[in-house]
């Protein structure tokens, strides 16, 4: 190809002057990229243009730099070419009336439906909290009544393991049973004592006695010689029929009950007797 | 684009008034220019060719949009403005040389060389549109805008 008749064609003068179709312009584009020399012309016939547009600049009016400045910040910026100053400029994207009202419109109905939200949640939120309550009231009343239980139950098994002993020291044919009958005092009570021979064991099961005052307690004697030995206090709460165990007794030849100070005495106040029996 | 607009406002602004010859137009087109400068910034290509070049043409394909579209026509109309092709060229070379040295650029050029080369930079005439206008072959109308393409160079060497 001769690159000398291509360019004195004048296409290129066409093409940097903007006189050619798009078709031509692309063949103008290859030919140049191909060719240095065609590169080149272009470029000294482009720099002279520039040079013969530049003859004709005009200072633009003043007011019209902020004006195109302003519209330049508008648009999108682009990073390329850009310096600080520009990078910072916010970008200011104008709503339509059309964009207000729906977006102040989706606003609302978020609005209303967070309002909403909020309601039933606290409504939960308190509905839970007294099933809570309730629960744990429940819950401790449960576990009180199950510490009654529990106690009830050991208390009744103590109560059944005494009544066992009572049972096989009454049944064993060694137990001596000594009757206490009711004194000038009180000639309507009544008391028994049981008196294992070998074990020497002494049970007492109180039939009738007097309620005591609260400051005083009833306490067992046995008597040996007429000498009184302490058997034991009385725990006057236990039922008439239960059967209490007492201090072992080795040598008695009666038994008497006197009422004392509460915690009981060294000796019995004799004009305090209430029950007697003698073997 | 502060530095953009300081370096190259006035040979755009002189384009743009060469191409609308209002200015009032011409400060709507400037704004419409330095957008798509700014917002095409990126396809700038230094191995593609000069940066004036390229911005020169955006000022310049702008304002021949600007002319060439219905709105600017209507406008043109109300101000009872000729707008056909040829008054419009015609009143084109009446813009009086602001520049110094333009006279003698302008003095050195055939003017029927002169003419073409105006016809197609400024006005954005295709070669075959400037060999129907003025009934020349096309040609005589690549010869002449080669001769004063040369004459140019020459001039700005």
């Amino acid at each position: 190809m001769d690159i000398e008749a291509y360019i004195s064609s004048g296409i290129l003068d066409l093409f940097s002057v903007g006189a050619l179709t798009d078709a031509e312009r692309k063949e103008v584009l290859r030919m140049a990229e191909r060719y240095p020399e065609v590169k080149a012309e272009l470029n000294r016939i482009e720099a002279a243009l520039d040079q013969y547009a530049a003859l004709y600049a005009i200072a633009p009016p003043a007011h019209l730099k902020a004006k195109v400045l302003a519209a330049v910040t508008q648009s999108k910026p682009l990073a390329v070419g850009s310096t600080e100053e520009e990078k910072s400029v916010p970008v200011v994207i104008p709503f339509g009336r059309i964009n207000q009202a729906a977006t102040s419109s989706a606003f609302k109905w978020l609005i209303a439906a967070s309002v909403t939200l909020l309601l039933i949640s606290n409504a939960l939120s308190v509905y839970f909290y007294n099933n809570w309550k309730k629960t744990e009231e429940r819950l401790q009343l449960a576990e009180l009544s199950k510490n009654q239980y529990a106690q009830n139950i050991e208390r009744v098994q103590q109560k059944l393991s005494q009544n066992e002993k009572a049972l096989t020291l009454i049944s064993d044919p060694a137990t001596q049973r000594i009757l206490l009958k009711g004194v000038a005092k009180s000639p309507e009570s009544k008391a028994t004592v049981y008196w294992h021979q070998e074990t020497k064991g002494v049970f007492l099961s109180v039939d009738n006695l007097p309620v005591p005052p609260s400051n005083q307690q009833y306490q067992l004697w046995a008597l040996m010689d007429g000498k009184p030995i302490d058997a034991g206090m009385v725990n006057s709460a236990e039922s008439a029929l239960a059967v209490q165990s007492m201090k072992s007794i080795t040598q008695a030849q009666a038994f008497a009950i006197t009422l004392e100070p509460a915690g009981g005495s060294i000796a019995p106040t004799l004009d305090q007797m209430y029950v007697m029996g003698t073997i | 684009m502060t530095i953009l607009y300081d370096n190259y406002s006035a040979a755009i602004y002189g384009m743009i008034m060469r191409i609308v010859k209002s200015e009032a137009v011409a400060e709507d087109v400037m704004q419409e220019s330095f957008v798509k400068i700014w917002t095409s910034f990126e396809q700038y290509n230094v191995e593609k060719g000069r940066l004036f070049t390229w911005i020169i043409n955006i000022a310049k394909n702008t304002a021949i949009d600007k002319i060439r579209s219905k709105q600017y026509r209507v406008g043109s109309r109300t101000k009872a403005i000729e707008d056909s092709g040829v008054s419009n060229m015609e009143s084109s070379y009446d813009i009086k040389p602001e520049q110094l040295g333009l006279k003698e650029v302008v003095a050195q050029l055939n003017p029927d060389q002169k003419q073409i080369i105006d016809m197609m930079y400024f006005d954005g005439y295709t070669q075959s549109e400037v060999a129907e206008e003025l009934s020349i072959p096309l040609g005589t109308v690549k010869t002449r805008s080669r001769a004063a393409i040369k004459m140019l160079i020459k001039l700005f060497r």
